[in-house]
């Protein structure tokens, strides 16, 4: 009883927490679509809550492909298309990080600590278009997790994962 | 701190010597006093408490004395308040004849906290074990915090433990209000509040609109059964922006929930008043169908539309059951979602202007 269980939660936690968790995804989905638009820094948050934070607070799971768009979108932020040399993917973190500095969002220490826990999960993402992408070491080094940030750029720029 | 002195008087076998002298001027520099008195074994562990032989090998340096000198020339602290003794070396540590040397020192009033620090030395002195209750029967959490003899507890705990209260008293919404939410949740819970006022904004601009639109495809595509606009429910539900109300129509219960409340509406709205919901519940509770003169009686208050649904569904018993099982998850508050749930769905549809009759259509598909 998926909405029936939505709506409980969303009832009583305050003017945040009138929306049910469903909408709650909804709304996390459709900024992913683009059908919303959401600010730089909300991709960054989306990061720090996925996992546990979002179950307990918002009482729902971030979809899974509001995540990968989020890493997505955060890269993207992060590297430079016009600039021919590659990139090192090897610490996401430090890519989140410098995403988080370049739109001035907001941070504090804990939220860093969850940055770095969730960034070992979204490596997998980051794994995967390198991966896909180094192309026995023209356009990168899957060894070395790196890849050419023109190549990336063009790959994320049309990838969608919801 | 002082400390009682610990003095090596050889080295080898004898390693530890206590002087008791030092004890009574120890006492003295905390204030404390007490009567020394000469107890032996069982006095002590009167006292003390029992002696459990189990834990004497914790106490491998007093053991180590006593094998030493042969006579077990105890010092025992034996700290009191009110009823509560705490001693050490505690009782486990008696294991022999002997004549102990023990100072019971008053600790009531304010002496807790020194009582406790004094013992808390002594038990480091001689390595043993100090369990934090021990403490505690001395002095309370607080003083023993900042006498830095237990370690404090963090800001949030103790934040906790405050709200204890109002939970109790306000009940779960002042619990949930309790609850921390972490900067981020609030970020995020904004950004998403903007972001749906946004969609709803551009939503009602839609809305207005298609209306010239719409009545442009009636002539052009004129239907020639006059079915329902479309036969696909969840489809609807998408188009006019319900799409996540799809998982109740997959869910049977939840849509009989949806049915069972877009047909007793006015009743429910009615239970909201909680006197008239109390003796509803009672009724329920109380098994089978209630006389319809008491439950008329008691349900002064209800309008005559609003008693006269509910007597018609008390009296119906192939409903009975949905009644009872729907009525009681919610007005037990054991599990009120499905109330809340359906009545949310139902605002929202009437906010989208998608109106009760068209989602009962649909849920009876």
């Amino acid at each position: 009883m998926t909405a029936a269980v939505a709506a409980t939660a969303a009832v009583g936690l305050g003017r945040w927490f009138d929306m049910s968790p469903e909408e709650i995804r909804n709304i996390m989905i459709d900024a992913a679509r683009d059908k919303v638009a959401a600010p730089p820094c909300f991709w960054y948050d989306v990061v720090i809550v996925m996992g546990k934070t979002a179950k307990k607070k918002l009482k729902t799971s971030v979809p899974e492909c509001v995540i990968g768009e989020s890493i997505r979108r955060i890269t993207l932020g992060v590297i430079d298309k016009d600039k021919p040399n590659w990139i090192s993917l090897d610490n996401v973190k430090l890519l989140i990080m410098r995403y988080a500095e370049k739109h001035k969002c907001k941070r504090n220490a804990s939220e860093e600590v969850a940055v770095a826990h969730h960034a070992r999960i979204l490596s997998g993402y980051v794994r995967e278009w390198v991966r896909l992408l180094a192309d026995g070491g023209a356009a990168g080094s899957l060894e070395h997790m790196t890849l050419s940030q023109a190549v990336l750029a063009s790959y994320l720029s049309s990838l969608r994962y919801c | 701190m002082s400390r009682v002195e610990v003095k090596e008087v050889e080295a080898g076998e004898v390693p530890v010597e206590i002087i008791v002298e030092k004890v009574n001027e120890l006492l003295k520099r905390y204030e404390l006093y007490g009567e020394t008195r000469m107890m032996n074994k069982s006095a002590v562990s009167r006292l003390c408490g029992t002696i459990e032989s189990r834990r004497i090998s914790k106490a491998k340096q007093i053991e180590a004395v006593a094998k030493a000198t042969g006579r077990y020339p105890y010092v025992v602290f034996a700290f009191q308040r009110e009823k509560n003794v705490l001693c050490m070396p505690d009782a486990n540590y008696y294991v022999a004849d002997g004549i102990y040397d023990v100072h019971v020192i008053d600790c009531d009033g304010d002496r807790g906290a020194r009582c406790a620090e004094v013992a808390a030395n002594v038990a480091d002195i001689l390595g043993l074990p100090l369990p934090q209750e021990a403490l505690l029967a001395l002095a309370d959490e607080g003083e023993l915090c900042a006498r830095n003899i237990l370690p404090c507890r963090k800001r949030a705990e103790r934040a906790e433990g405050q709200f204890e209260a109002p939970v109790e008293r306000k009940g779960a919404e002042a619990g949930e209000e309790a609850e921390e939410v972490p900067p981020v949740v609030k970020r995020v819970m904004d950004t998403l509040l903007s972001m749906r006022a946004a969609m709803r904004e551009a939503a009602r601009q839609g809305q207005q609109s298609p209306p010239p639109q719409t009545p442009q495809p009636l002539p052009t595509q004129p239907l020639p059964t006059p079915q329902p606009p479309s036969p696909d429910p969840k489809g609807v539900l998408k188009e006019v922006g319900l799409g996540w109300l799809v998982p109740v129509l997959d869910d049977p219960a939840s849509a009989a929930a949806v049915r069972f409340v877009m047909e007793n509406r006015e009743v429910l709205n009615a239970l909201k008043d909680e006197e008239k919901r109390k003796m509803v519940v009672q009724a329920i509770k109380e098994g089978g169908i209630p006389a319809p003169s008491t439950l008329d009686r008691a349900l002064e208050k209800w309008s005559s539309k609003e008693r006269e649904k509910l007597l018609g569904l008390l009296s119906k018993t192939r409903d009975l059951y949905s009644l009872a099982s729907a009525l009681i998850e919610y007005l037990t508050n054991n599990d009120h979602c499905t109330f809340e749930a359906v009545k949310t769905i139902l605002d929202t549809a009437a906010e989208r202007g998608l109106t009760c009759e068209a989602v009962e259509q649909m849920l009876s598909q």
